[in-house]
């Protein structure tokens, strides 16, 4: 019971940095990117890459990775979404489909197949009495989540850019009037949500294996957090996030874990028929 | 192997990815609606003919229903089963709008195939049905029978092509226009936006379950890779080449592109193992999608959908609505 909490308080800290890189995109450029949990995916990979492939010391290639999904993330929206702006959003959505394609078959591609653990060197595991809680990795990986998102709190409500993003996300046209430099914004915002992306990947990559399916699996459990988390402000969907997380490691202990999906899938649903604006949508103006 | 063969194989894929093809124009092209989820009907179409058609379960196979009826009517009720879900789908999602649609049948096709494959009690799970019935396999001696099966194949496309071309072209074509254009005139001009949508949406797919029940003719067996979300893309960039909101166009592009694909795989390099060679198909895939949609967004055959006057001409004549241009016949 405890391991499911702790297991589901990770995927949830994963997810968390995932979904919120996702919503920045959709708010901003105004399109759901379905090459972003591909980004995941790459940064896990690099990762993998740089490590034991290149054989650098861990916590280098972590950084090395980082920077490699963040130039890939803004090269491509440099390359393939800016010049489909003005176009039906369903438009940069297809592309994104191809996108991710593309970025699932080169990280096949450079490598490898199947299953991959990075060189880590091995945690203890923290205990209460006799069972084995967390390791310390684990741990890690939750106080990383809660720290980017605090970080995330005080960059959008405190400084100048987070606010402009703001501001942009909710009526470009007017950001521009009012002096924003919305084509600087648009880089930052990509690149933050590409480094988070990586940074989840790596997340994974560290406290367990990573996959090139992985970024499929991702989709529906993003989707989700956002579907839930709503159009209101950006908390709701981080807490969203970490709901979906609990929620799907939960059900392990009911169900076979084969149904995790099915059961994210019914919330889904459910929310989409109900409250399709969101479990957790406050009031309307809020943006971001 | 012979060219024979070879050909027959060609021209029941098109077959196939035209007919799904053509679904997903009136879906997507004529109505809007981004369906990510083409595979899911494609699988389920394919499993309901199969599961239809073939005997009561026997030996080694597990699977359910097994109602014995002859090959006609088992790939009418599969298209029947994929309508179904489609309605299912369709009376919950059409009404929110917006990309929603595309998330949830992106992961409605994701949980079918897991479905499929973990659940051995349905279709034999992962190892899936390797004898699928094909209609009159056991008449038809050796290579005749995929001569035959791509006569099919050709004749459902013919046929299908031009109910297609009758559905755009009617009223209900027009209205479906009209809602993608813009959803808030064809409301205040008296069209039924769910209705209209929902109708599409559900008719469309029955012929993404019929290119699944002629998927399993082709292959002659049927096993969960059929919801594979390459399924879903490969028909959205046929459409995507052939040009969007056209009914040849979607026919065209999946000829195009089942010609490069296949023909690609006929390249023989020593040093690309299948496994890369599927991970190069499609990341080429992808990129062809990218390009087409940056560069070439009409695809081959650009729609006669709102034919307006050049701009010099425009302000003495009265306008005339886009939709109303939209059968071709004025």
């Amino acid at each position: 019971m405890l391991t499911a909490i702790v297991a589901g308080l990770i995927s949830g800290s994963v997810l968390l940095l995932a979904t919120v890189g996702f919503e920045l995109v959709r708010r901003v450029e105004g399109f759901l990117n379905i090459a972003h949990p591909q980004l995941i995916v790459l940064g896990g990979f690099s990762a993998y890459g740089f490590n034991v492939q290149l054989g650098m010391h861990w916590i280098l290639s972590c950084f090395a990775a980082i920077v490699v999904t963040t130039l890939v993330g803004v090269v491509s929206a440099r390359l393939i979404f800016w010049p489909m702006r003005g176009r039906p959003h369903h438009i940069p959505l297809i592309a994104s489909v191809g996108l991710a394609f593309f970025l699932h078959s080169m990280i096949e591609l450079f490598t490898g197949y199947g299953v991959k653990t990075l060189d880590v060197p091995l945690q203890e595991t923290l205990r209460i009495g006799e069972t084995a809680v967390a390791g310390i990795d684990q741990i890690a990986v939750i106080v990383i989540a809660a720290a980017v998102a605090l970080a995330l709190h005080f960059w959008l409500s405190q400084s100048y850019s987070g606010r402009a993003m703001r501001a942009m996300a909710n009526n470009q046209a007017l950001a521009e009037v009012r002096g924003v430099n919305t084509s600087y914004l648009q880089y930052v915002t990509w690149a933050v949500s590409s480094a988070l992306a990586a940074l989840a990947g790596i997340l994974i990559a560290l406290t367990g294996r990573i996959y090139p399916e992985l970024g499929w699996d991702q989709v529906l459990l993003i989707s989700a957090a956002a579907i839930i988390g709503g159009l209101g402000s950006i908390y709701g969907v981080m807490l969203a996030a970490v709901l979906v997380g609990l929620t799907s490691s939960l059900t392990t202990l009911v169900m076979p874990s084969q149904y995790t999906q099915m059961v994210v899938f019914a919330v889904i649903g459910l929310v989409v028929f109900f409250r399709p604006e969101g479990l957790f949508s406050g009031p309307k103006e809020r943006v971001a | 192997m012979s060219t024979l063969l070879i050909v027959a194989g060609l021209i029941t894929l098109m077959g196939i990815y035209g007919v799904a093809a053509l679904a997903l124009n009136l879906q997507f092209g004529a109505g809007g609606m981004v369906n990510f989820g083409v595979a899911a009907f494609f699988g389920v179409g394919a499993y309901g003919y199969a599961l239809a058609v073939m005997p009561a379960p026997s030996g080694s196979y597990t699977y359910i229903l097994g109602l014995g009826l002859p090959w006609g009517a088992g790939a009418i009720f599969g298209g029947l089963v994929s309508a179904l879900l489609a309605l299912v789908v369709g009376v919950a999602l059409l009404r929110v709008g917006g990309d929603y649609l595309a998330v949830v049948t992106l992961a409605l096709a994701e949980m079918t195939r897991q479905l499929f494959m973990n659940q051995p009690t349905i279709a034999n799970g992962a190892r899936g049905l390797l004898d699928a019935p094909v209609p009159y396999v056991e008449s038809i001696p050796g290579r005749m029978q995929s001569v035959f099966i791509a006569g099919i194949a050709l004749v459902v496309l013919a046929v299908t092509f031009l109910l297609f071309r009758r559905v755009t072209r009617s009223a209900f074509g027009r209205s479906l226009l009209a809602v993608k254009q813009n959803e808030a005139v064809a409301r205040s001009l008296g069209v039924n936006v769910y209705a209209v949508k929902l109708k599409a949406f559900v008719f469309a797919a029955f012929f993404m379950g019929l290119a699944g029940v002629m998927y399993v003719w082709y292959l002659s067996i049927l096993t969960p890779t059929f919801f594979s979300v390459n399924i879903t893309f490969t028909i959205f960039i046929a459409l995507i080449i052939g040009g969007t909101g056209s009914n040849v166009g979607a026919v065209v592009g999946a000829i195009v592109l089942l010609g490069m694909r296949e023909g690609l795989t006929y390249i023989q390099v020593d040093f690309i193992t299948s496994e890369r060679m599927t991970s190069l198909q499609d990341a080429l895939q992808g990129v062809v999608l990218i390009v087409i949609l940056l560069f070439w967004p009409g695809g081959l055959s650009r729609p006669r959908l709102a034919v307006y006057p050049p701009p010099a001409e425009v302000s003495p004549a009265p306008r005339v609505l886009a939709t109303t241009a939209a059968g071709g016949r004025p």
